[in-house]
């Protein structure tokens, strides 16, 4: 299937204070095609969250270019801005702080049509309750606030409000990492529910790997801005290439007690390096435990290892 | 903190019914919900306190507004003055008949120029407030807003003004400008915008990172949207617990001012009472100072109640957090 989105080369700095600078994405490059879900995984601050805003355009990016559509979004007319504003939404983390609290749901859900189109009192109305339904709420839920909500009420409601324009491109940043375990699965049901009913295509931004590998087609592993890995979900959790993506997935337990006690883990050592003053080479190459010399001065790149299966490790570059 | 303990059960009870409605989808549920602001009056009105406060505050308005309309002769009484009399001598004592709290130098009644006084005490509160908050939003809101230098300016400007003794500055203000009640206003508004100036401040800076302004932004609203919506409403609280206090800060500002000297001669002030009272009460006349005292006691400790509570109406975080403290 085609691309919807073709990410390239990305990179989004922030400037912390007297000329530092934190690279926050460094380069990163992938494609997401139409109907399809990619998964970004990764451990806290690599990066996730910020890629996900830059690609809804709420942070400008410092490099590189994203193409949505086969055009270049830098470069997008004020009509053009609005279609993507439309098309490409995004739900947020913690659904404590992503509701205004003094605005009803109705209010809240509308927000994207108020915007956009110009809808009667009852038009507006009809839009919301359909809304709510769709996200499995139901029309009584229209006057009343978050406060008076679930954790999972609430996201759904920032479901709904996200669907409110119709997009076709949705930004999940971490929806589920904030509700309990036994409201994760609702979520995440209800999310592929409506990519079947609207044909969208999501990005599922999550650091829970066995979660991604649920409801993710591809996978893209990132450390400390950067991409270090990229396949097919069973490829990637069958056949694991870099030494990160191998540590991160023998951190998943195993719900066997036997087995849990007697299995090699690979345990990565050391903390996460500050994005800011990054090392030079691999950015893995402090944590590594298959460190090489070439690691620490030359930046891997990513290299297709088998059709859809790219990696970037020193491990496998040719000598 | 009964009150507190009930209001908490009350709805904890209402949410389970609530989540049972949800659930089963059968139970008909509420059309519309409780919004935080009338969540907020529901606190504000289960609290005695600030409703006997609000009580008095009530009182003192409507005897301002009907004093002012010249009826029961309170005005005239207030301002009786023979011109061509020299005689300043004309003290009456608490308690006599038609003067209940006397008269002072000039034959006028001190009860009646005590409600006057309520009128400039409004006025002043009313008029200070309605100076300061557009000066603290404006640029407390431009500072969080746009951070970056113009935030620096701003708060730089702020430590300026606190750093001035604020009563020095509004002396030498209403020297310069000239004495009037709009002068005082303005020089209370010039002081006093900092408080509230750096609330704004920290609630825009929040607000422009929080998740539901960039969902409102990844949506497409504009900055105007934005700020209408998603954070002004959220700033109001502070806004009007604000207005509140500082017409107390005003009222007892008054006093000092006419204590040196700046008054406004010939207006039935509060402060102007109690200044002429300095040099009677060496002569065992009181009652220049036991009736300005007694009115300004009251609604000052009614005006800091009602703040108080009508603050922890509108912020139950706050006043969770000093539960959990104390």
């Amino acid at each position: 299937m085609a691309d919807l989105i073709q990410i390239q080369d990305l990179k989004k700095n922030f400037h912390v204070g007297t000329g530092r600078v934190l690279k926050a994405i460094d380069g990163v490059s992938f494609s997401i095609r139409e109907g399809e879900t990619f998964g970004l995984v990764g451990e806290s601050g690599c990066g996730k969250t910020t890629t996900g805003r830059v690609l809804v355009r709420l942070y400008q990016p410092s490099g590189g270019k994203i193409v949505y559509k086969g055009k270049d979004t830098s470069t997008l007319s004020k009509d053009e801005s609005k279609e993507f504003c439309r098309d490409v939404q995004m739900i947020f983390q913690d659904p404590y702080a992503s509701l205004n609290p003094r605005m009803s749901v109705e209010d809240i859900v509308a927000e994207g049509l108020d915007i956009h189109m110009k809808l009667t009192r009852a038009a507006r109305r009809a839009a919301v309750h359909e809304l709510l339904e769709l996200v499995g709420l139901n029309k009584e839920h229209a006057g009343r606030f978050p406060h008076e909500f679930s954790g999972g009420q609430r996201q759904r409601i920032g479901i709904a409000r996200a669907l409110a324009s119709k997009p076709r491109f949705l930004i999940c940043d971490e929806p589920i990492s904030a509700l309990d375990v036994s409201i994760q699965a609702q979520i995440v049901n209800l999310l592929m529910r409506i990519q079947k009913e609207l044909g969208l295509t999501y990005l599922f931004i999550a650091h829970d790997l066995s979660m991604v590998k649920y409801i993710s087609d591809r996978v893209g592993v990132m450390y400390l801005g950067s991409l270090v890995e990229v396949a097919d979900s069973k490829d990637l959790y069958a056949n694991p290439m870099h030494p990160y993506t191998r540590a991160l997935l023998s951190a998943i337990p195993i719900p066997d007690p036997d087995l849990e006690a007697t299995r090699q883990r690979e345990k990565l050592q050391g903390e996460i390096p500050s994005p800011i003053n990054a090392p030079p080479g691999c950015k893995f190459s402090k944590r590594c435990p298959h460190v090489m010399d070439v690691c620490t001065k030359v930046m891997p790149e990513m290299i297709e290892l088998a059709p859809g299966h790219t990696c970037a490790c020193h491990l496998y570059t040719k000598k | 903190m009964s009150g507190g303990i009930v209001d908490k059960g009350r709805e904890g009870g209402a949410s389970a019914a609530r989540g049972a409605a949800a659930i089963g989808g059968a139970t008909r549920g509420r059309e519309r919900g409780m919004s935080p602001f009338r969540l907020s009056m529901r606190r504000l009105a289960r609290d005695r306190s600030a409703m006997a406060a609000a009580a008095i505050i009530t009182a003192f308005i409507a005897t301002a507004l009907v004093a002012g309309t010249g009826a029961f002769g309170i005005k005239e009484a207030a301002t009786v003055f023979d011109e061509n009399s020299l005689d300043t001598m004309r003290y009456l004592p608490v308690g006599t008949e038609g003067h209940v709290l006397g008269t002072d130098g000039f034959g006028r009644d001190v009860l009646a120029r005590s409600i006057m006084g309520i009128r400039t005490a409004l006025y002043l509160g009313y008029l200070a407030g309605l100076m300061t908050v557009p000066i603290a939003l404006l640029l407390g809101a431009v500072a969080g807003w746009y951070g970056g230098l113009v935030d620096d300016a701003v708060t730089w400007l702020m430590s300026v003004v606190v750093a001035v003794p604020g009563i020095l500055l509004i002396m030498s203000l209403i020297q310069i400008v000239g004495k009037s009640f709009t002068t005082m206003a303005f020089a209370f508004a010039v002081t006093g915008w900092v408080g509230l100036a750096r609330v704004v401040r920290g609630a825009f800076l929040q607000a422009r990172e929080s998740e539901y302004v960039l969902a409102a932004r990844a949506l497409g609203a504009g900055d105007a949207r934005i700020v209408f919506r998603h954070v002004l409403p959220n700033v109001f609280h502070f806004v009007t617990v604000n207005f509140v206090l500082q017409f107390v800060g005003v009222v007892k500002s008054e006093v000092f001012l006419a204590f040196v000297g700046l008054t406004l001669v010939g207006e039935a002030t509060w402060g102007s009472m109690i200044d002429s009272a300095r040099s009677e009460v060496s002569s065992g006349r009181w009652q220049n100072l036991i009736g300005p005292t007694l009115f300004m006691g009251i609604f000052l400790m009614a005006m800091t109640v009602f703040g108080d509570s009508l603050r922890d109406a509108l912020d139950p975080k706050l006043k969770n957090a000093e539960e959990v403290r104390s």
